[in-house]
């Protein structure tokens, strides 16, 4: 049985889970993803594997309790049993022994470049870390890649901490100088599409990971589709990591708008409960 | 006399629900529609039942009012009576000697009472040989699971291994609640544990553990049966607009989401004019859950309006949805909005003509018929599908015809003690044809343990 084993509050609403899987754990490499679920009445949602101990039998993911799933997950008590945990799932990055790397995160994407910047780290690279975020409060787990990283480099747009620059501008500045051999990009997609033209380029490898909707993890549904290089693919089957070279960012985010949109106008009404609704009264 | 109709909830009420539509037959009716059976000396409707049910003989019994051993009749064959007298497309029906007079006794309400009201044998009755040797199986849709019924009758220790963490597969993932109440498919899959079969969730074949692990942790021999692919991609034009869904995708979402009260929280977006494109139960059941959350629905098929493969009642039922059928339209594109949203489907009527005069006739698109239907949300639900990605994890598994090859003798796969079995060898089917693959299989491994 699944049970987390110890939590840890990383900044605002952002915790650590130290969850007891230990087929899970022996298994698992930087890249990969898990589907948990805390309760049998709550919907599965993929978490990326920050951290694995197979000698304990312990894997770490880093939560962010915006929804209703991952606000349970982090209310979960200690040694409560979860409902359900599926995993290793997705493809796995492979360390090799390159030179200098540049790891690029923005917002919480952080918790998913802290695994590939230790394994690269630990493979015998030099890992050059940027984090970018629009303020400072939306700067996340500073503290924990600082440690996987040889050097960090931190901007935020609005310059309330450290340099006053995107995460683009930073990168654009390191492979300016320096003789990089990949770069790994997580974040929004106007940051991956901004590094993926200056490395095309330079001709420099680029890998980047990308968040689309997965509802079942067995590759039979189809929500996680998404255009590469021209063809469809299965995000869940060949993903979460993919060519930067070969991804269209632009007909991506044109599609994501438009299903944003798509959503936000169609989005079923919730039917209001009476507790609601006394709060709505209340607050007139 | 025609086939009497189930009770079913009120056609206003229904739509405001996801409880089962149909109540069943009521006693009375029931040993009424029972008599009626002519109970041929050479029966029609036998060789009609891929499970091979003795059809008029739990027919007789029912009408003897020996429900309990009508039941047991059924179960001889059928391992699961209370799924298909709920769900099946019932080629029985088809094959009656009544249906040419439009009257086919109705089999499959008949079944479903037995097992509603009949008691089954109790675990303890059933006489075993235990034996030592194990069997997994892997994917606990209606094929694996009609494999582990019989298998575990036949005395082998089974093994269910399970991708998602809650066990039935296309049964609790693709067919809606108000067809088949989870109730029902929780009951069966429990009566089965009983029976000493032994399920694991969350173990995906090929990501978590291997062909190779399998064998090496004591099994004889495996069965795979883990059903269809993703649909297939990029068939129509127009589908990478917002608004369109898969049928498989729509069906898998609203369950996956577990929510207590789909009409309160439903987890997916819809416009408010829906076209659903397909013409089998995968269309159907969309339309229908789209029907409930007050949306207007067409159903739009290429074929003939009586090619709809789903069965006269619940052909009935979507119809007093308001569910709008559009037969013999071919649809030729999804048609966007300046926001790269869907704003509707070109279609084109087709009809049957002799285009090359040689007596062939086949379905055609009619010259200047095209015409556009408004729509917001499209649900692409037709039965075609992916070959299922497991080469990707198993290389050494023959495809042929994208589907796993197996031996048409013994229904094993190129590798030695690998079997195959369901929609993974024929491509999506029926349900009754699955779970008479998984049957079929189940003896064939049978033989194969006793010859080793």
């Amino acid at each position: 049985m699944f049970s987390i084993l110890n939590k840890q509050i990383l900044g605002p609403n952002i915790k650590r889970l130290d969850i007891s899987a230990p087929l899970i754990a022996q298994k698992a490499r930087p890249g990969q993803f898990v589907m948990i679920a805390p309760f049998a009445r709550s919907e599965a949602i993929p978490l990326s594997v920050v951290k694995v101990s197979p000698e304990k039998g312990i894997i770490t993911l880093i939560v962010q309790e915006i929804g209703e799933t991952t606000q349970q997950l982090g209310n979960m008590p200690l040694n409560e049993p979860l409902f359900s945990m599926a995993g290793p799932l997705g493809k796995s990055f492979r360390p090799e022994k390159l030179g200098q790397v540049v790891c690029v995160a923005t917002g919480i994407g952080a918790a998913q470049i802290l695994p590939i910047a230790q394994s690269l780290k630990d493979a015998g690279n030099k890992v050059l870390g940027v984090l970018g975020a629009k303020t400072r409060r939306e700067l996340f787990l500073e503290p924990q890649v600082r440690p996987a990283c040889h050097q960090l480099f931190v901007g935020t747009e609005d310059g309330t901490y450290q340099q006053k620059a995107t995460a683009s501008i930073l990168v654009k500045k390191i492979l300016g100088k320096e003789d990089i051999r990949l770069v790994y990009a997580v974040g929004s997609l106007d940051m991956m599409s901004e590094i993926c033209q200056m490395t095309k380029e330079k001709q420099i490898p680029m890998l980047v990971q990308l968040d689309f909707p997965i509802s079942c993890p067995t590759g039979v549904c189809a929500s996680c589709r998404i255009k590469v290089g021209g063809r469809w693919v299965l995000g869940c089957e060949e993903g979460p990591e993919f060519d930067g070279h070969q991804m269209d960012f632009d007909d991506l985010q044109k599609r994501r708008d438009a299903w944003e949109e798509f959503r936000t106008q169609h989005q079923p009404q919730e039917a209001m409960s009476l507790s609601k609704m006394f709060l709505e009264a209340w607050k007139k | 006399m025609l086939q009497p109709r189930p009770t079913v909830q009120h056609k206003e009420k229904r739509l405001k629900n996801f409880e089962e539509v149909s109540q069943g037959l009521a006693k009375r009716v029931c040993f009424e529609e029972a008599k009626r059976c002519p109970q041929c000396s050479d029966p029609t409707c036998k060789p009609g039942c891929p499970l091979g049910i003795d059809i008029p003989g739990f027919i007789r019994l029912l009408r003897e009012g020996e429900t309990t051993q009508a039941l047991q009749k059924i179960q001889e064959e059928n391992d699961f009576p209370a799924i298909c007298g709920r769900v099946c497309l019932a080629p029985c029906e088809k094959s009656c000697v009544l249906e040419k007079e439009g009257a086919a006794i109705g089999i499959r309400a008949l079944e479903r009472f037995a097992a509603d009201h009949g008691k089954t044998r109790s675990a303890m009755d059933e006489h075993r040989r235990p034996r030592l040797q194990r069997v997994a199986i892997v994917g606990s849709g209606p094929a694996g699971l009609a494999a582990a019924a019989r298998l575990s009758r036949r005395g082998y220790a089974v093994t269910v291994f399970e991708a998602s963490a809650l066990v039935g597969g296309i049964l609790r993932y693709g067919v809606p609640e108000f067809r088949l109440p989870r109730q029902v498919l929780d009951q069966e899959i429990e009566g089965l544990k009983t029976k000493g079969v032994q399920f694991q969730t969350n173990a995906h074949l090929g990501r978590m553990f291997s062909i190779s692990k399998i064998f090496e942790q004591g099994f004889a021999a495996i069965l795979l049966a883990v059903g269809t692919g993703a649909p297939r991609l990029g068939s129509i034009p127009g589908e990478e607009l917002a608004g369109v869904y898969y049928g498989r995708e729509l069906l898998m979402k609203i369950h996956l989401a577990r929510q207590k009260n789909l009409m309160k929280n439903f987890p997916m977006a819809l416009g408010a004019q829906v076209v659903v494109l397909g013409d089998g139960y995968l269309a159907v059941d969309c339309a229908r859950v789209c029907a409930r959350r007050q949306t207007q629905v067409s159903l739009v098929f290429s074929r003939a309006e009586e090619e709809l493969k789903i069965h006269a009642q619940d052909r009935e039922d979507m119809m007093e949805e308001g569910i709008q059928i559009m037969p013999s339209t071919q649809v030729l594109e999804i048609i966007s909005n300046s926001a790269g949203a869907v704003s509707g489907v070109r279609c084109v009527r087709m009809d049957f003509a002799d285009p090359f005069s040689d007596g062939n006739w086949q379905l055609v698109a009619v010259p200047d018929s095209e015409f556009i239907i408004d729509a917001q949300t499209v649900v692409l639900a037709s039965a075609e599908s992916q070959v299922t990605p497991l080469q990707h994890w198993i290389p050494e598994l023959r495809i042929q015809n994208e589907r796993i090859w197996i031996d048409s003798q013994t229904a094993m796969t190129s590798m030695q003690g690998v079997f195959a079995a369901g929609d993974v060898v024929t491509g999506a089917g029926r349900l009754v044809d699955a779970l008479a693959s998984g049957k079929r299989v189940a003896e064939n491994i049978d033989e194969y343990l006793k010859a080793k």
